[in-house]
């Protein structure tokens, strides 16, 4: 029951915010995910000019 | 009086299944290192044995046979930790299993050291092996569908006695890894089993070589995350334990691997984007489901750095990047996976670039590809199935690892990931010079572009060396701590939530998932396959090439 | 289930980003012509040397400065196995197998692909730089795989 309960407050419209540690403690992930994010997109468009400039 | 972590007849079917993945784990070393310095150029191998024998026994022991016992052998255990034990009906169905493989294995080994079978772990028609090469590779898939029916067997019968609540964490990712098996090997079986054998005895005498080809990826490219998901698991429902955290988010943890169902199938035909008889729009629909599998990745890159932020925050780490440092590095329960976790983030790159369709012919059947699945399987995936052994092996046996392990453990880690960096490099860049996988030293007549080649293949032969000498090490820690560690209790670790779960009740409902998966897999499939066997090509007569 | 606001954005752009790859692929392979080798053309594998063009392997002029190479791979080689192509000429690759598997790639372009028995796949390369080009097998198709080769000359 508890849990339905919890679960039915999770899809509710958000009307109270959560608590504000948890939103602002992952900065470092957020980051983190970023730079990954960046290697990814630009070792890509490298593989992409490779094939390119092999046309 | 010996404590075991979890119920004894569990511990012995897990250790059994573990001690045979480093067995073939050790072979597969040797032939790595044989194969290494012979592509290097340093060595020759005598008359009565091939460099494509050793390469084929090299894929086939540790892509298939290392990996898939010492999955099995995992995710029973934890099964059994998390579930409180597995059904005696269920262990039953894990000896059979075992057998079966272990027999599968023996013989497939068998016929691949006589040089009737050097056709590698692909096995492409129309090179013909000896049929017992694929009875055994029959019987090594088949054996893990029994093995899976007792996971299943395990998993139904906690789920009736516990009517309405959530399955553990790790169960349910144990059962998506075995259905996601269930479902991809059902291609090479029929691969196997319809096409292979009765061609190879000579009961047909033609096979048609495009089918044969994408019913094996059918199962190729999901077989990756086969690999890949049972180290997801241990980053996700271990890992946060090991550091003194907790699970991120269950929902999106088991919301992951629902996607990796999905998802890893429907997308053989990136393996075949250079095949002809493949038009090329088929293509790019396996492309973009290709590229929608990388999304759960991108979710558990964010969990995972969530997880050590969250540690290290409450640990007391301040500024943007302080928490990494507050993790464990000196516990190799952590560090080797976590290594793994890292290597991972080129491994993926490479991953997204040889899929991306035509970008592909920059790449396809260069060692880059070699050097791409070693980073993948070979380090993340096996990076972290050691750090598990560290601590799966005593828990099995009721022993402890010393402090003088832990650390034989870090210079291990570090052997291999040094090794790797050195292997998988220059690979990767040989690759982008166009230099093939797959074949035995040579300089193609001293041709002006492949002389460029040579000394970048001695330093890949260099890193194998490293790698060798970390296997070795790996295997002998494996012996140490199954027979001779201290007696003592280790605890298996299984990571906690964060909050009380508010899982939606629907990531469950298997009925649900394996009905979108076939469906995608007919999207996929279903017309190419119709038009490979409508309107196929004269068949291929056998040939033995080597 | 709870997203957090950052792994809504991190997996927004993420979504994007990959949305991006597919669309300057798609773009660049449907608009532009640049699909990977996807030939559908069949031939049996056993009667290769009798059908035409393979019965007579090599290069045919089909415009100015544009050939047509039509080749064959078998254990252990490419026919013809020695190619002279003048600098800057077009050539369209059409390669069948007579027997296994092979793989068909000139190291340094993008001239790469799988040569199935019972198909002939085909791409095409212009050669604007004069000098050796190494066509080599890379699937493994047997015991002297590492031996396929065929040498093109241009000038």
């Amino acid at each position: 029951m508890a849990r339905e309960a919890l679960s039915k407050q999770e899809t509710a419209p958000k009307t109270k915010p959560h608590p504000p540690e948890e939103e602002s403690s992952l900065r470092g992930t957020f980051v983190s995910v970023l730079i990954l994010g960046a290697l990814i997109v630009g070792s890509w468009a490298a593989a992409f000019w490779l094939y390119l400039s092999r046309g | 009086m010996i404590h075991r972590g979890i119920e004894h007849r569990a511990a012995d079917l897990s250790l059994a299944y573990v001690l045979v993945a480093y067995l073939a784990f050790g072979v597969a070393a040797l032939a790595g290192l044989l194969q290494g310095l012979v592509r290097g150029g340093m060595i020759e191998l005598p008359e009565f044995i091939t460099y494509y024998d050793i390469l084929t026994a090299h894929g086939v022991l540790m892509g298939l046979v290392f990996t898939t016992f010492f999955i099995i052998g995992f995710l029973f255990s934890g099964m059994a930790k998390t579930m409180g034990g597995l059904t005696p009906t269920g262990t039953k169905l894990g000896w059979i299993g075992w057998a079966m493989m272990f027999f599968g294995t023996a013989m497939g080994t068998a016929t691949i050291l006589t040089g009737e079978a050097a056709v590698l772990y692909t096995f492409y028609a129309p090179m013909k092996a000896t049929p017992w090469f694929y009875i055994g590779a029959a019987l090594l898939i088949i054996g893990s569908w029994v093995a899976g029916f007792g996971m299943i067997h395990s998993y139904r019968h906690w789920r009736k006695n516990n009517e309405g609540k959530l399955s553990p964490l790790f169960a349910f990712m144990a059962i998506s890894t075995m259905v996601l098996w269930l479902i991809a090997t059902l291609g090479v079986a029929a691969e196997v089993v319809l096409q292979l054998i009765p061609w190879s005895f000579g009961w047909t005498d033609k096979i048609n070589v495009v089918l044969s080809r994408m019913l094996f990826w059918f199962f190729g490219h999901p077989l990756v995350y086969f690999w890949l998901m049972p180290a997801y698991v241990a980053w996700y429902a271990v890992l946060p334990k090991i550091i003194g955290g907790k699970v991120f988010s269950d929902s999106l943890a088991r919301l992951a691997f629902v996607l990796l169902i999905l998802f890893s199938i429907p997308v053989g035909f990136h393996h075949q984007l250079m095949d002809p008889g493949i038009s090329s729009a088929w293509k790019y629909v396996h492309v973009v489901l290709t590229l929608a599998v990388v999304l759960p990745s991108l979710m558990t890159a964010f969990s995972m750095f969530a997880v050590f932020e969250n540690r290290g925050r409450a640990m007391g780490a301040k500024g943007l990047f302080g928490w990494f440092a507050k993790l464990p590095w000196k516990d190799v329960r952590f560090f080797a996976p976590m290594l793994g976790m890292l290597f991972f983030i080129p491994a993926g790159i490479g991953g997204i670039i040889n899929a991306s369709n035509q970008m592909n012919q920059v790449v396809h059947n260069t060692i880059w590809v070699t050097g791409h699945f070693h980073l993948t399987v070979g380090t993340s995936v096996t990076l972290t199935f050691f750090g598990i052994t560290y601590w799966l092996i005593p828990t099995l046996t009721g022993r402890e690892m010393s402090k003088r392990i832990n650390a034989l453990g870090i210079i291990q880690t570090l052997t291999w990931a040094i090794g790797m960096l050195i292997m998988s490099g220059s690979m990767h860049f040989m690759g982008l010079l166009g230099v093939p996988r797959r074949t035995a030293f040579t300089t193609y007549l001293d041709h002006v572009q492949a002389l460029k080649w040579i000394s970048y293949q001695k330093l890949m032969a260099i890193g194998g060396v490293f790698l060798f000498i970390a296997a070795a090490l790996m295997v002998g820690i494996v012996l140490y701590l199954w027979l001779f560690a201290k007696k003592g209790v280790t605890e298996y670790p299984i990571a906690e939530n964060e909050t009380i779960s508010s899982t939606p009740r629907l990531l469950e409902r298997w009925p649900v998932w394996v009905t979108i998966s076939l469906c995608l897999i007919l999207i996929a499939y279903g017309y190419p396959i119709y038009d490979v066997i409508q309107n196929a090509p004269p068949g291929s007569p056998g040939v033995k090439t080597w | 289930m709870h997203l957090h606001k950052y792994e809504k954005i991190w997996l927004s752009l993420g979504g994007l980003a990959l949305i991006a790859f597919l669309v300057v692929l798609g773009v660049n392979a449907f608009a532009m012509g640049s699909h990977p080798p996807s030939h559908m053309a069949y031939v049996d594998p056993t009667k290769v040397d009798q059908t035409a063009p393979f019965d007579k392997p090599g290069l045919v002029q089909i415009g100015d400065n544009e050939y047509d190479l039509n080749m064959t791979a078998f254990v252990f080689g490419y026919g013809p196995a020695q190619i002279e192509i003048p600098k800057g000429a077009k050539v369209h690759f059409n390669v069948t197998s007579k027997d296994v598997a092979h793989g068909f790639s000139i190291p340094g372009t993008n001239v790469n692909m799988m040569v199935l028995p019972g198909h002939v796949n085909s791409v095409t390369h212009t050669f604007d730089q004069a000098g050796e080009f190494l066509i080599l097998c890379n699937e493994y198709c047997g015991v002297a795989h590492h031996m396929m080769m065929s040498n093109i000359v241009v000038k």
